[in-house]
């Protein structure tokens, strides 16, 4: 199989995957950050965290390419979370790598690849401190991962944070644009709307839903997208809310069990809900003391969901709790 | 068994044909499985995730997968049925890997059957007769994925991106929360909804007349308000009050499950709503729980009784906050007794609010 047709084949979240720094959307102060020290060199020990679909793992990889070019497939040693992590990986292997001579230019160093590096288990984290100081002169450590607390203060203390947040509508958006011309897709605003929604700051995910549209349908608006990725609809969400803004718990009712026929989980509806009230500009009717009080209802009935009541009747609870503050509201302002 | 008639053999046999099964006869399988669909055409619905899927394998583009959704909706159906169309029989047993929760669930698979299965390419990928309609890259599926461990699902996420190439995943599970954010983010979602009626029936019709069976009327209407859209409910109801009864009626099927009938539940709402409190609580004693009834289960038919009554919001309102506390409670382990109780006593602040609301129309009357 020749390399294009391989490419080809390949899903649209890694054929069109950035290969160098400039090509990263999202997270510029980190980019320019990066970019600097793949013109200079003397890469710092970094801890890159972040939720998923932000860059981390793109970002170490170009970053390599750039500071090593062709020598990267020797100077560079990936680990994640499917090979061993424990302590003996640390004392056999990367020691073993760390130890190996590669000749570099001036100012270039061998990189260690720690992926998902919150899945290491505490030892061997411990036993990580003392080879990345022994080995600084010659070998450097990047450490990805989701949750930055899991790292151990002592390999936090000696690297350099690098925090990575959720992509921006904008920043999405240019993306996924650029990646629609490429594959000439047809689409129109709503659908691109619709795309950025369900990805909620997820690069991924966005490229995954459109691809996955495209394939369903011949055009990607508002309808097929939210057909295709398939999640709560946000318009009937705000209907419902209107509903128990005006204390029709009849009405919102119906509507919130229509969601789960529809075979929602209560998580999914109850997340999207959230979404909705914190996102959305309600009617005037809406004041900011009655949207808090939305949200404080929606968080504890989120609670009672994740304690495993997810049945029909504590969704009709909420919408009973929503209708009753409403009630309580109106009542104050009387 | 009885004697076959014509169309029972030869069905059998097709099955057998199809399943390629030597020790077993058809008859001895479980309805279930009897009846599965075995591809995508087959299948009666999830048109946009079939139409979807089967673009993405025509394409040879198929993303790694994520399907969820309530049980007995068709997602293990789904992915073996596509999986039979991107690969001949005699390559399946090579191409495609299938855990699930039988298996082990911990991070060591992830480390060695998956990782060694995802390393390497499947033979047909170097070879240069190969026609264009080959699909290259194998298949992993993970099924019943909300009980891999979390260590297990982190030690994916490398995996799923670094064999691309190689090898494509479907996960497959019921509620999404239970798969880690990275996961989710690395695949293409699709959630199974349960089944409309419209498309149960016409298979249903058809296992009832393949089997021979009798149903009435409000037998099928009682399958399929049970089923909640849930295909497997609804087959292995039907087999279940077939073998225990002459008869798949309303009154079978619910004796069959174990769960009040709608004509009980009618009896115990009009008694919650007209009568002292002690009756009500004697009523629901021996009508349901000496019955064998569980009040979570009466609970849950009460909650959609309710929304069948003309009462008014502020009143519907206050039974639903009442059942939903009632229900919360006996998720903690509290007594049955007690909440009972509370479920009589929701009713009755619900009385009062009607009660309330009709004095209030009255005071409008005399201001007009």
């Amino acid at each position: 199989m020749s390399k294009s047709e391989k490419q080809q084949l390949a899903p649209w979240v890694e054929k069109y995957r950035p290969k160098v720094l400039a090509d990263i959307v999202g997270n510029e102060n980190i980019v320019e950050r990066l970019k600097v020290i793949g013109h200079e060199g003397n890469v710092p020990n970094i801890v890159l965290s972040g939720p998923p679909g932000c860059g981390k793992t793109t970002s170490v990889w170009a970053l390599a390419r750039e500071l090593l070019g062709d020598k990267v497939k020797e100077a560079v040693l990936e680990l994640n979370a499917s090979d061993e992590r424990g302590i003996d990986v640390v004392r056999h292997r990367i020691k073993t790598f760390a130890q190996t001579k590669v000749t570099l230019p001036e100012g270039r160093h061998k990189i260690i690849i720690l992926d998902e590096a919150d899945s290491m288990t505490d030892g061997a984290q411990q036993a990580l401190r003392r080879t990345m100081e022994m080995y600084t002169k010659t070998t450097r450590f990047a450490l990805a991962c989701n949750q930055s607390e899991k790292i151990i203060e002592p390999i936090q203390s000696r690297c350099a944070l690098l925090r990575y947040t959720k992509l921006s509508p904008v920043q999405l958006l240019t993306r996924v644009k650029e990646v629609a011309k490429a594959e000439k897709v047809n689409y129109d605003d709503g659908g691109l709307e619709a795309i950025l929604f369900t990805a909620q700051g997820d690069m991924r995910q966005a490229l995954n839903n459109l691809q996955a549209t495209v394939n369903a349908y011949e055009l990607v608006n508002k309808e097929n997208v939210l057909k295709v990725c398939d999640e709560p609809h946000p318009d009937l969400m705000i209907k419902m809310l209107h509903y128990c803004t005006d204390r029709k718990f009849f009405e919102a009712s119906k509507i919130i069990h229509e969601f789960h026929r529809l075979g929602f989980s209560s998580d999914d509806i109850v997340s999207t809900l959230f979404r909705v009230v914190k996102t959305v500009e309600l009617s005037k009717n809406v004041s900011e003391q009655l949207r808090m009080e939305y949200i404080r209802q929606i968080a504890m009935c989120h609670m009672r969901i994740v304690q495993g009541l997810t049945s029909k009747l504590q969704l009709s609870r909420l919408i009973a709790d929503l209708c009753r503050v409403s009630a309580a509201a109106t009542a104050t302002s009387a | 068994m009885g004697s076959r008639t014509g169309s029972r053999e030869e069905h059998s046999l097709q099955f057998l044909n199809l399943t390629k099964m030597t020790t077993t006869t058809a008859s001895n399988l479980p309805w279930v499985e009897k009846y599965r669909p075995s591809k995508l055409d087959e299948l009666v619905a999830h048109e946009q995730i079939v139409k979807t899927l089967t673009k993405f394998i025509e394409n040879r583009t198929l993303p790694h997968l994520l399907f969820y959704g309530p049980p007995g909706t068709g997602k293990t159906t789904t992915v073996l049925a596509a999986a039979r169309q991107m690969y001949s029989p005699t390559k399946m047993a090579s191409m495609v890997l299938e855990l699930n929760a039988s298996d082990e669930r911990g991070i060591d698979v992830v480390r060695n059957t998956i990782v060694n299965f995802a390393q390497t390419k499947g033979l047909q990928a170097f070879s240069t007769s190969s026609n264009t309609g080959t699909v290259p890259f194998k298949l992993v599926i993970l099924d019943e994925a909300d009980a891999m461990t979390k260590d297990a699902q982190n030690a994916l996420r490398r995996v799923i991106e670094k064999y691309t190439d190689n090898v494509r995943f479907c996960i497959i599970c019921n509620y999404l929360a239970s798969i880690v954010p990275a996961i989710q983010s690395r695949c293409t979602r699709f959630r199974f909804a349960p089944l409309d009626q419209k498309l149960i029936v016409p298979r249903l019709e058809y296992i009832v007349e393949t089997e021979q069976l009798k149903m009435t009327p409000d037998g099928k209407d009682a399958l399929l308000i049970v089923s909640k859209g849930d295909m497997r409910t609804v087959i292995n109801t039907l087999q279940s009050t077939a073998m225990s009864f002459d008869t798949v009626s309303e009154n079978t099927v619910y004796q069959c499950i174990g769960q009040p009938t709608p004509k009980e539940m009618k009896e115990v709402v009009k008694t919650l709503l007209n009568d002292p409190s002690k009756k009500c609580m004697n009523t629901i004693q021996t009508k349901l729980f000496e019955n064998g009834y569980a009040l979570q289960d009466v609970i849950t038919h009460l909650h959609d009784f309710v929304f069948t009554l003309d009462i008014p919001d502020e009143a519907m309102s206050a039974i639903i906050t009442g059942l939903g506390e009632v229900e919360e409670n006996l998720s903690t382990g509290c007594s049955n007794e007690t909440q009972l109780a509370a479920v009589v006593a929701a009713f009755f602040e619900a009385k009062r609010l009607c009660v309330k609301e009709m004095k209030n129309l009255e005071i409008e009357d005399m201001e007009f």
